[in-house]
Formats: C-alpha cells, sequence, structure tokens
C-alpha cells in the first residue's frame, strides 16, 4: 500500500474504515514511520476540532416530553407554519423623513398630556373587552380599532408616565390648532398619538411577551425610556397607533444623527420597528434619505405606494413572516398615518 | 420497520440541538427548532428517522439563514450602540469569547465543509453524511480533514491576532 492519504487517516481515526481497509493500513503504518508520525499529528487535529467545537454548545437543558411535541403548544403552533413560509416572509421598510427641523407643537401638546395624568388615573381594563378598551373609544384613528387580536398586556407598573390614550388624546387634539399646516404635521399628530400608547405601556415588562414572536429578533440593546426618547429625538417617538409597545430603543443610523426606533406588535407573529430619525440639520432632508439607503428608499415606496401613498418622515419596517392577514391589520393601524 | 421516535429522541435530542445551535447561534431557536423537527417527524414517521432529522433541521437553518440575513439588511443601518450591560463574571465572558472565536472559526470554512464536520460532530456516521450531502463516502474522510485542520488553523490564527492586538 502506498501511503494513507489524510481522508483515509481521518477515516481510520473515525472507525469509519472499512475492516478490511483498517487492516491494510494497519500493516502500512507498521513499516512507515512517516504514516505512523503523520497519524499522530491528524490525531492531534481530530482532538483539537473536537475541543473547539465543544466550546460551542448551547446550556444543557432537559428535553421536553416527546408526546408534548404532538400538539404544539399555544404560541408555538403560531410560530411554525408562519415561519416556515419562506414565501410570506416579507421586509419591507417604509422610510419616510421629517422635512422639518423641529415641530414645537407635538411636545407642547404631550406635556398637556402629561399635565392630564394625576386627573386621570387608568380606568380598570377589565371594564371592556381589549379590543374595545375604552382608550380607543375616542381615537380618531378609528382603523387602529381593527386590531382586535393585539394580546392586550397587563397592567404596567406605573413607568413613562401612565398616560391613558384618550386623555392624551383629548388633550392632543385640543391643541392642533396650533401646529403649522402640512404633511409632517399630520405625522407628528399621529406621532403624539402613538406616543400616548407608548406612554401607557412599560417596555421592560412587555419584553418577556415577545418571546412567543416568531418574527421576533434578538432584543437590540440600548432599550431607553419614552423621556430619553424625547430627548434623543427634540419631539416625540413616533408609534402607529393602537399597536402595542414592545420597546423603545435608541440607535444609530450610520453616520447620521440618532435615531429612536420603537417596536410595536401587530399580531402574535408580527413584529415591526418604527424608525424616528431626528432631522440633520446641516443635510437637506431629501440628501440624507437618499444617501443613508437608496435601497431603503425604493422600498419604502413601494410599500408606501401598496398602503394608498403614505406621508413622509417615519420608517416602519416589519421584520419576519408577514402573512396576509397581519398584512390587512398593519395597513388599518397605519391608516391613520396616510393622508390623501 | 421504522425506528421507535422515542428512542431517537432520547438519543439524537441533544445531538440536533447542538447542530443547530452552531447554525442559528440562539439556543432557544435551535431547541426550538430541534422539537418542530420531532414534531414533523411524529407525523411523517420516516424510515431512517436520525438521518431524516438531520436533513430537516439542516433545511431549517437555512431557511433561518435566510431569513437571518434579510433582517441584517435593516439592522446593519441601525447599528445599535452597546447597552450598558451589568458586569458578568469573568468566566461567562470568557466562555463567550472562547465561544464567538469558535464560532468566527467555523464560518471561515467553506459551507459543505462546515456541514460535514457538524454533521459528524453530532454523531452523524460516514454514510448518513454521503447521503445527506450528496458527497461520496470515500470523499467524506478528506473533506473532515480539510474541515479540522482549517479550523484548527484559523481559530490559532485568530487567537494570535488577538493576543497581536492586546498587545
Amino acid at each position: 500500500m502506498s501511503h494513507a492519504d489524510d481522508g483515509t487517516l481521518h477515516a481510520y481515526l473515525d472507525g469509519e474504515l472499512s475492516a478490511l481497509e483498517a487492516v491494510r493500513l494497519e500493516a502500512h503504518l507498521s513499516e512507515c514511520a512517516d504514516c505512523r508520525r503523520r497519524l499522530a499529528e491528524e490525531r492531534g487535529l481530530v482532538t483539537r476540532a473536537g475541543e473547539l467545537l465543544a466550546a460551542a454548545v448551547p446550556p444543557e437543558r432537559a428535553a421536553p416530553p416527546l408526546h408534548q411535541l404532538r400538539r404544539p403548544r399555544p404560541g408555538r403552533r403560531a410560530r411554525f407554519p408562519l415561519a416556515w413560509a419562506a414565501t410570506l416572509v416579507l421586509t419591507v421598510a417604509v422610510a419616510w423623513f421629517v422635512r422639518l427641523p423641529h415641530q414645537p407643537g407635538p411636545r407642547t401638546r404631550l406635556q398637556r398630556a402629561e399635565r392630564s395624568i394625576p386627573a386621570n388615573p387608568p380606568r380598570p381594563d377589565s371594564a371592556a373587552p381589549a379590543e374595545e378598551k375604552p382608550s380607543l373609544d375616542r381615537d380618531e384613528a378609528a382603523p387602529a380599532r381593527l386590531t382586535p387580536t393585539v394580546q392586550t398586556p397587563p397592567p404596567a407598573p406605573p413607568r413613562l408616565g401612565e398616560v391613558r390614550a384618550p386623555d392624551a388624546m383629548g388633550d392632543l387634539a385640543a391643541a392642533r390648532p396650533g401646529a403649522p399646516p402640512g404633511a409632517s404635521v399630520a405625522t407628528l399628530d399621529t406621532a403624539s398619538r402613538g406616543n400616548a400608547a407608548v406612554a401607557s405601556r412599560s417596555a421592560a415588562p412587555a419584553r418577556s411577551q415577545s418571546q412567543d414572536l416568531s418574527a421576533s429578533p434578538q432584543p437590540y440593546p440600548g432599550t431607553i425610556s419614552l423621556a430619553d426618547a424625547r430627548t434623543l429625538l427634540g419631539t416625540d417617538p413616533v408609534a402607529v397607533p393602537g399597536l402595542r409597545v414592545l420597546s423603545i430603543r435608541r440607535a444609530r443610523l450610520l453616520g447620521y444623527s440618532p435615531v429612536v426606533v420603537v417596536e410595536q406588535v401587530v399580531d402574535s407573529s408580527v413584529i415591526i420597528t418604527v424608525v424616528h430619525r431626528r432631522p440633520a440639520v446641516s443635510l437637506p432632508a431629501a440628501g440624507v434619505s437618499e444617501g443613508a439607503a437608496p435601497a431603503l428608499e425604493r422600498r419604502a415606496e413601494t410599500f408606501a405606494d401598496s398602503l394608498g401613498g403614505l406621508p413622509r418622515g417615519l420608517e416602519v419596517d416589519v421584520v419576519g413572516p408577514l402573512p396576509p392577514d397581519s398584512l390587512s391589520r398593519l395597513r388599518a393601524a397605519l391608516q391613520p398615518l396616510i393622508r390623501r | 420497520m421504522p425506528e421507535d421516535l422515542a428512542d431517537v429522541y432520547r438519543t439524537t435530542y441533544r445531538a440536533l440541538v447542538r447542530f443547530l445551535y452552531r447554525k442559528v447561534w440562539d439556543a432557544d431557536r435551535a431547541e426550538d427548532l430541534a422539537q418542530e423537527a420531532f414534531a414533523r417527524a411524529l407525523v411523517h414517521k420516516p424510515e431512517n428517522a436520525r438521518a431524516w432529522l438531520f436533513i430537516v433541521a439542516a433545511n431549517m437553518a437555512r431557511d433561518e439563514a435566510r431569513r437571518a440575513l434579510r433582517e441584517q439588511r435593516h439592522l446593519r443601518l441601525l447599528t445599535s450602540e452597546p447597552a450598558a450591560t451589568p458586569a458578568e463574571p469573568d468566566e461567562a465572558l470568557d466562555a463567550e469569547a472562547r465561544q464567538a472565536r469558535v464560532r468566527w472559526a467555523l464560518e471561515q470554512l467553506t459551507p459543505r465543509d462546515r456541514e460535514v464536520l457538524l454533521l459528524w460532530d453530532s454523531g452523524t456516521s460516514y454514510d448518513d453524511i454521503a447521503a445527506q450531502t450528496g458527497l461520496a463516502r470515500s470523499a467524506i474522510g478528506t473533506t473532515l480533514a480539510r474541515a479540522r485542520r482549517r479550523l484548527v488553523d484559523v481559530h490559532a490564527k485568530g487567537s494570535e491576532d488577538e493576543h497581536v492586538a492586546r498587545g
């Protein structure tokens, strides 16, 4: 037998040579010091590779009983059909950017909303079914009510100011005449409304629920409070009204100003991220958007077209599978943002 | 006669989770996918359940990777600032760093070499690896030899560079 090749040596070390091949190899090894040396080397390699791989193992956790897999647990059931319907997986981004560097209106309005807090303690949620919460009844963003499957979170600990949506909205509506006209006003009005919803939730407890969402990415680091988000943007972060807020995070669009990312739940399988960027004063807004992410902008236009014309000033990202019913739900939720 | 899936589950579940983990690098996700693969096996009752499970798992991980890639397009734009995390014990950090280095080294392998190596490390025989990857059985040893060498070399090189960089 000629010298053994690496593959043969590895197969031998792995115990995967046939009996005949093994006998032949051993016969050769007995008279070839060179191959014996190589065998020792390869053995070291096999051992070392095994050691390295052993450093990359998940934590040991007990396997659930097999019979439990027969009926996938609630929460998972919805995951897999969606997660594996790869063709349904869409990543859509709606990007548009606030043209004006600052809008004094919303901030003022939100401050008014905050002042209304003590006078308007949260009403018990049990008084009404989730999808007909009084918080939405007076919301002129009526289509937001078309999100009946959004889980009603348990009452969050008081944080970020427990603003009840209707109270905030009442104030916001009253304050609107003071705001300048234009598309961005509509956006920011909606932003403030959405923000009321943001305020009614605490980001931290919501995080645990996100585990049931197939599309949930690993939580980004950098979760911040609503107040921090305001400081960062100089205005209120934008959120889609009527959708539960999972988290508010700080992020940075490479090379540009800081952005605030609000993560919201459309339904049990779809999370959206709403990206709100402070306009870079030194750069023309249009230039920023095109320079930053032309591809994003293009996709944004497509998605905006499909929605029948979104205003500009906000970016909505759908991460993960987007089945048709979730898409319609999302459209409904976005409806208040659309100015025709 | 089909193997008793309960036996396969007992002997293979951990290996399947480990196999998936080294593809998706998320322990929860790896377990979910492994359980989903077994749930499917309960329905399909495949003849060679073990081999079938690894094929299904590999496909799942591939879909997962594609999805992750799509998400990355966005995440790359939104580079989050690191959160102020509470200090972790050095040990945990060390383990994490070790794992990150191995992960990085694995990613330097060609997809095929990596697949063969991960399948072998999950206890899959040369015959089954050949059947799953479409390689000739006689090529498995050579592939493993190359994969192991590359993994070890790249890992050693990476660690060296790191030391140099640290000064």
